[in-house]
């Protein structure tokens, strides 16, 4: 057992700090970024279906009731993307570590957790091209603005299990920052290369509450709460205000028709509008609410061999938050995965492998075509 | 498990190179301020600013000059060399010797590398010849009796050793008086087809100094021992100028000998020095007169930061620094980029806001700018300063 509270407590330590590097895309660069889900990279090779009734991800808190030995898991992704907008295009790849989660029962009812994984993520670079009138002559500069970082969830829950049902609780404490760098160079070589570096930070705290219930032997459904706080920001130490945190609901179902199929699928809404105001105040293009679906199904090659190379496969469709510039229509993006998985250690360990094709897509200004690998590790006792 | 291993291994590598520009577009989708770009133009603190003289004395000069007919100033040089011996020693006998022939070594350092027919003259002048000795003086002594002969350059020479070997009776133009104890003088004049003028090594010189051999004969039997060379090498040298006009409280002068130095002071603007991030700092001095100088053979402004204001004892930072190129016979404004200094001066413990203007090479150029200074009416010297305000890099 200590061992395993060891690896548990290693694995958590390691994980919180990584959170940092993280996906980049320009559909990331205004209001808090780019959202994120805390899903398993199991439940992400179908399409993120299952996330509402998978111990391994972190939405839902009454999905701990799962957890009866102690686990630990983690995500990791490797994005490759090109992107287009209307002054030009690019390509370009990053690696995310997205989901760390350990979990153990408590009691024989009573199961807990705690996660570390990316709220929003913020990691972009613009590049821009311009002219300036320098001693009234115009000169070429080429300026480049570059974010690191986030929004990052500390989750601490906890879920009981009850006959047919089960109730979750979580303690959100949300933290990140964003180190900016803006670095402006002029064509003409008699100027001095500009660098202005600033550091963004975030805290603020969250509730949420889970339920999953269970009609009968095949169907589970599920829907979770979640309540932010304000989130208090500091420019370089100095207070820069608050932000309000929208309200998250979510609902799923997962039916499983045989021991080999399992089907799913949820809806999550988050409250964004409410950042509207106080995005456009500060400058910003505002915020919209913004509604995830997904569906998916994993299917296993026999009923004795579950987690051994099941197929799992899943769409999701996601509306984003922020406007990129003011006056767009809201964006979106649309995923589809494919994924499989592999115990070994006598069910002591898990590898899980997903592909995801993403686009995304904002007016006819914006769009983006990204492919992701994902790997998941968990560890069992 | 290994394969395990290896599968993470290789995608934490796959990760560690990351690339995430994408094109932006300001004020449309530029999630930060625009940053504003202000010039300013700032004086130097008025009567502040003053030259000082005599940083490099004459032994120490870099190169002798000599010229004829060149707007930047007639010029000629001396050598005084150290004494021949009036015997050597040959099998323990100091012996008499007879005198085959003399050679003459000058280096020549610089020259217009435009004109042809480059020729130094050499003049015996006294050997009382000192660095107290004037122009006039000098000049006055390089007359057609006192003239030993002619050195012509090659063209093909643009720097390196110039030789003329005498013989026959050209040598009793070498004779030393008695009352010179063994001791040559050597006048040098140039001239050439028209305005000239070179730069030829002095006792300072890295490229080394002027010689005077001697290709003496002993009178033994023995006909190896027989002939012996005596190279003198010069104990003195120095060069004269014309006046460069005087020194005027009311300019500044670099340059010229004993070299001058000017010390100019300016006080930073606090939203310079606060907000501002310097882009480009231009220390502008306005020539009092064309600055002229021996074409195509460059001389440079130099400017550097001080540490502590201490006058003219102050030390040059010579980590800082700025420098131009002077251009010949221009009389337009010399612009010198210093933002490598001014940016010290925005620093939470600064160094003396001042800057030192010297002439490189030092103390061995035609060139010897005047500049106005701040008491001159116009024209001071003044920093022309463009700075960056940066924006609000968070704009979400």
């Amino acid at each position: 057992m200590n061992r395993v509270r060891i690896v548990l407590l290693g694995a958590l330590a390691l994980g919180v700090p990584a959170l940092a590097q993280a996906q980049s895309s320009q559909f990331g660069v205004r209001g808090l970024g780019l959202p994120s889900f805390p899903f398993s990279i199991r439940t992400q090779g179908s399409g993120g279906a299952g996330g509402l009734f998978d111990p391994a991800s972190a939405v839902n808190p009454a999905s701990l009731f799962l957890v009866t030995r102690p686990i630990a898991s983690f995500n990791l992704i490797q994005n490759w993307r090109s992107s287009e907008n209307r002054y030009g295009t690019a390509t370009g790849n990053d690696t995310q570590f997205p989901l760390f989660i350990a979990g153990g029962q408590i009691s024989r009812r009573l199961s807990g957790g705690v996660s570390a994984s990316v709220y929003a993520d913020r990691t972009f670079s613009l590049a821009t091209e311009d002219s300036v009138e320098l001693r009234g002559i115009p000169t070429a500069v080429f300026d480049t603005l570059e974010s690191r970082g986030g929004l990052s969830d500390l989750r601490f829950a906890a879920a009981y299990r009850g006959d047919g049902v089960a109730f979750g609780l979580g303690f959100h404490l949300m933290t990140g920052t964003n180190r900016l760098a803006y670095r402006r160079v002029f064509d003409d070589s008699s100027y001095a290369r500009v660098e202005s570096l600033a550091e963004l930070s975030f805290i603020g705290v969250g509730l949420s509450a889970g339920v999953i219930v269970a009609p009968n032997d095949h169907l589970l459904i599920g829907a979770t709460a979640r309540w932010d706080g304000d989130l208090s920001m500091e420019l370089d130490t100095l207070s820069n205000g608050k932000l309000p945190l929208p309200v998250t609901l979510s609902g799923g179902i997962q039916w499983t028709p045989s021991a080999r199929l399992t089907v799913g699928g949820h809806v999550i809404r988050q409250a964004w509008s409410k950042l509207d105001q106080p995005l456009k105040d500060r400058g910003g293009s505002g915020a919209d609410n913004s509604l995830s679906a997904s569906a998916g199904f994993e299917l296993a090659r026999s009923a004795r061999t579950l987690d051994r190379f099941p197929l799992r496969m899943g769409i999701r469709w996601a509306s984003l938050p922020f406007p990129l510039e003011d006056g767009l229509a809201q964006g979106s993006e649309f995923g589809v995965s494919a994924g499989t998985g592999y115990a070994f250690g006598g069910g002591r360990g898990v590898l899980d492998l997903a592909l995801e094709r993403i686009w995304r897509q904002q007016d006819s200004g914006f769009s983006e075509k990204a492919f992701a690998i994902k790997l998941g590790v968990t560890i069992r006792q | 498990m290994r394969s395990l291993r290896w599968l993470v291994l290789g995608v934490l590598l796959a990760g560690c190179e990351q690339e995430l520009t994408v094109p932006g577009h300001c004020p449309e989708f530029c999630p930060s301020g625009q940053p504003k770009v202000f010039e300013i133009v700032l004086p130097a603190a008025a009567s502040s600013d003053s030259s000082f003289f005599g940083y490099l004395g004459y032994s120490e000069v870099p190169a002798l000059l000599v010229s004829d007919g060149l707007p930047a100033g007639e010029a000629r040089s001396w050598y005084r060399f150290f004494s021949v011996p009036d015997s050597i020693l040959v099998r323990d006998t100091l012996r008499p010797y007879t005198v085959d022939s003399i050679a003459v070594i000058l280096t020549l350092i610089a020259r217009d590398s435009t004109k042809k027919g480059l020729v130094f003259d050499l003049y015996r002048i006294p050997v009382t010849t000192d660095t107290t000795t004037s122009f006039e003086a000098l000049n006055g002594e390089l007359t057609p009796t006192s003239w030993i002969d002619s050195m012509p350059v090659p063209d093909s020479v643009q720097r390196g050793s110039v030789r003329r070997v005498f013989t026959g009776a050209s040598l009793d133009r070498f004779v030393i008086p008695a009352s010179d104890s063994g001791k040559h003088a050597l006048g040098i004049r140039v001239r050439g087809p028209g305005p000239t003028g070179a730069r030829i090594s002095s006792l300072a010189s890295s490229t080394g100094t002027a010689s005077f051999v001697t290709y003496a004969r002993v009178a033994v039997a023995d006909t190896t021992l027989q002939k012996h060379t005596l190279s003198q090498t010069p104990e003195a040298a120095g060069f004269v100028r014309t006046s460069n006009g005087g020194q005027d409280p009311d300019l500044l002068y670099v340059g010229d000998l004993p070299a001058g130095r000017t010390i100019l002071r300016f006080e930073l603007p606090a939203v310079v020095r606060d907000s501002g991030t310097l882009l480009r700092v231009t220390l502008e001095l306005q020539p009092a007169r064309p600055m002229t100088g021996l074409a195509n053979d460059a001389a440079s402004l130099e400017v550097r930061g001080v540490d502590k204001d201490l006058g003219a004892k102050s030390t040059p930072l010579f980590a800082r620094g700025g420098g131009v190129d002077l251009p010949e016979g221009s009389s337009a404004t010399v612009s010198v980029d210093v933002i490598g200094i001014v940016d010290l001066w925005t620093l939470p413990q600064p160094p003396a806001s001042m800057l030192y203007v010297g002439l490189r090479p030092e103390g061995g150029s035609f060139h010897r700018p005047v500049f106005h200074s701040t008491r001159s009416g116009s024209g001071a010297p003044q920093l022309r300063i463009t700075y960056l305000v940066p924006a609000p890099l968070e704009k979400p």
